[in-house]
């Protein structure tokens, strides 16, 4: 069973800006079999807390050829509960085995009172919120001794009490905190079409030079008599809007990391890549093979 | 209390549905995803870790008794890992009486195959040359350190039949009988992808629970031993476990 510290194993490997997949449990094996010509993967963090056993070395096995991105779900940074020290621990440990490229979380919360929904809740917009989210962020900065990446959600709420957009509040997040940002374009977009705002104002006011990299997914619409509502069901591929979307935003900020994430009904391994691949045409830059 | 915990409480709450005045502050449509996305959030999580559950209920009683479950004992932690831990009580509270009481003990034995699965590596072996410095007559005070993927338990249902049906078709035809007048005394192991059910004999699971407890050696032979019973041998069987990896050293 390999025990391996990541210094044992080699330096990590960066993450090109160009497209890779989120990798899940029930394509392991066949990536590890296959070594897809992708650069880099992007993984859940919580799926790699255990202390040993089988996953942990699945991901000390993919990070010796492929760039790995930290992506993480349950940290509840914005919630008024304190921070989960074993949460907390638990990433470090990881981030610490594995020294990924990128490591980033959500502009969420999920717990009151450690009773969790285990679901990314939209934070308030309010400068009170962003004073306890910006000082979170810190807090977890520190702790990891690096940066993260905060990404924004989609959302199908808005609370009454907001008083900045989401995109003033992200960018001031990421002023203040030092944070860099994670900008999900089909987040944006389901976003948008939900509360009927601009996509493109929105993506337009974000200081450029703090995105670090974009998540793609697929959304699923929902028509009844109350209109159409957008959900982010990461189930589906990515819909020509939020492709036409993506182009428009790599026009702007130049080829960055992207990843194609999908976790539901989960395709073909070859799906995804193929998936990486047209992101790449779109943002013309050439298919770079792993090492 | 601050204003944004106050909305954050509200509106979990409303999530919830443990307060129908902060529900009717919301859209319900809009509210319904995110209530939707917590209990089925919630239900995966047990479903992908209670699989012979999921396979003897069917999915939706299972969906039922997750969203039943979540009501009771919500999730604590932000790692959906760690949902499970309470399902085992839970289900024998709840199923006291009821012919569907065997639920729990399964239940148990699942929660522990998930404990197995996350535990630490040990990559040590036996050190027998240690062994060979330690004078005989002090054997009787060792205790062994046993392999942190490992766990032990009984249970008065097929259990190993079962999980080995489940391992061969990938689904359950039902409970397997439950007359047998022995139990099923597992010892639980990582290995490879997933882990290894080893049935033991009675006195050397006794034996072993004793050494998994701390207990030292001539502790553990006295607890394993039944009234009237000499068969265990307890060398063969300290031979066996540490070869197979399960017995990795000396408690120091």
């Amino acid at each position: 069973m390999a025990t391996a510290s990541a210094s044992m194993t080699g330096a990590a490997h960066p993450i090109p800006a160009c497209a890779g997949i989120g990798l899940r449990a029930p394509h392991h094996r066949e990536f590890l079999e296959r070594q897809p010509g992708i650069p880099w993967v992007e993984v859940h963090s919580e799926n790699f807390f255990a202390e040993g056993g089988r996953q942990i070395d699945v991901l000390d096995a993919v990070r010796r050829n492929y760039g790995i991105s930290l992506h993480g779900v349950g940290l509840s940074i914005g919630s008024t509960d304190a921070l989960s020290g074993q949460h907390l621990k638990s990433l470090k440990r990881l981030v610490d085995r594995i020294q990924p490229a990128l490591v980033s979380e959500h502009l969420s919360w999920s717990s009151v009172g450690d009773v969790f929904s285990n679901d990314l809740l939209p934070m308030p917009h309010t400068g009170e919120a962003l004073t306890h989210f910006s000082t979170r962020v810190s807090q977890v900065q520190d702790f990891l001794q690096r940066q993260i990446l905060i990404e924004n959600v989609s959302s199908y709420l808005r609370f009454p009490e907001d008083s900045v957009t989401e995109w003033q509040f992200l960018a001031e997040l990421a002023r203040r905190s030092g944070c860099g940002i994670l900008l999900d374009v089909n987040n944006v977009y389901v976003s948008a079409q939900n509360h009927g705002y601009d996509a493109d104002a929105y993506i337009a006011a974000l200081p450029i030079a703090l995105i670090q990299e974009i998540h793609l997914a697929g959304h699923t619409a929902v028509d009844d008599d109350d209109g159409r509502l957008l959900i982010d069901t990461h189930d589906a591929p990515v819909a020509d809007p939020v492709w036409d979307l993506y182009r428009r935003t790599i026009a702007r900020t130049g080829p960055l990391p992207t990843l194609i994430e999908w976790d539901s009904q989960l395709p073909a391994l070859d799906r995804l890549v193929a998936e990486a691949r047209h992101a790449d045409a779109i943002a013309g830059v050439p298919h770079v093979r792993v090492a | 209390m601050s204003a944004l915990r106050d909305a954050q409480a509200g509106f979990l709450a409303a999530i919830l549905g443990r307060d129908p005045a902060h529900t009717a502050r919301w859209p319900h449509r809009r509210l319904a995803v995110y209530r939707s996305n917590t209990r089925e959030n919630f239900a995966a999580a047990l479903e992908a870790a209670f699989p012979l559950l999921h396979g003897l209920m069917g999915h939706d009683e299972f969906r039922a008794m997750a969203w039943a479950y979540q009501r009771a004992c919500p999730s604590r932690s932000g790692n959906l890992f760690y949902c499970g831990a309470g399902l085992g009580d839970f289900l024998a509270a709840h199923l006291a009486g009821t012919p569907d009481a065997p639920l729990a003990d399964i239940s148990r034995f699942e929660w522990l195959i998930q404990q197995v699965l996350v535990a630490p590596d040990e990559s040590a072996r036996f050190d027998f040359g240690k062994l060979a410095t330690l004078p005989e007559a002090g054997h009787g005070s060792l205790c062994f350190r046993l392999h942190p993927a490992t766990r032990l338990y009984s249970s008065a249902l097929p259990l190993f039949v079962l999980w080995s049906e489940y391992q061969r078709r990938g689904k359950l035809a039902g409970m397997p009988p439950t007359a047998s007048k022995t139990r099923d005394d597992l010892l639980i192991r990582r290995s490879g992808d997933g882990v290894e059910l080893h049935r033991l004999e009675p006195g050397e699971f006794r034996f072993l629970e004793a050494l998994l407890r701390g207990e030292c050696l001539q502790r553990a032979i006295e607890q394993a031993a039944a009234p009237g019973d000499t068969s265990l041998n307890h060398g063969e069987v300290l031979a066996r476990w540490v070869s197979a990896g399960v017995i990795t050293g000396l408690i120091s």
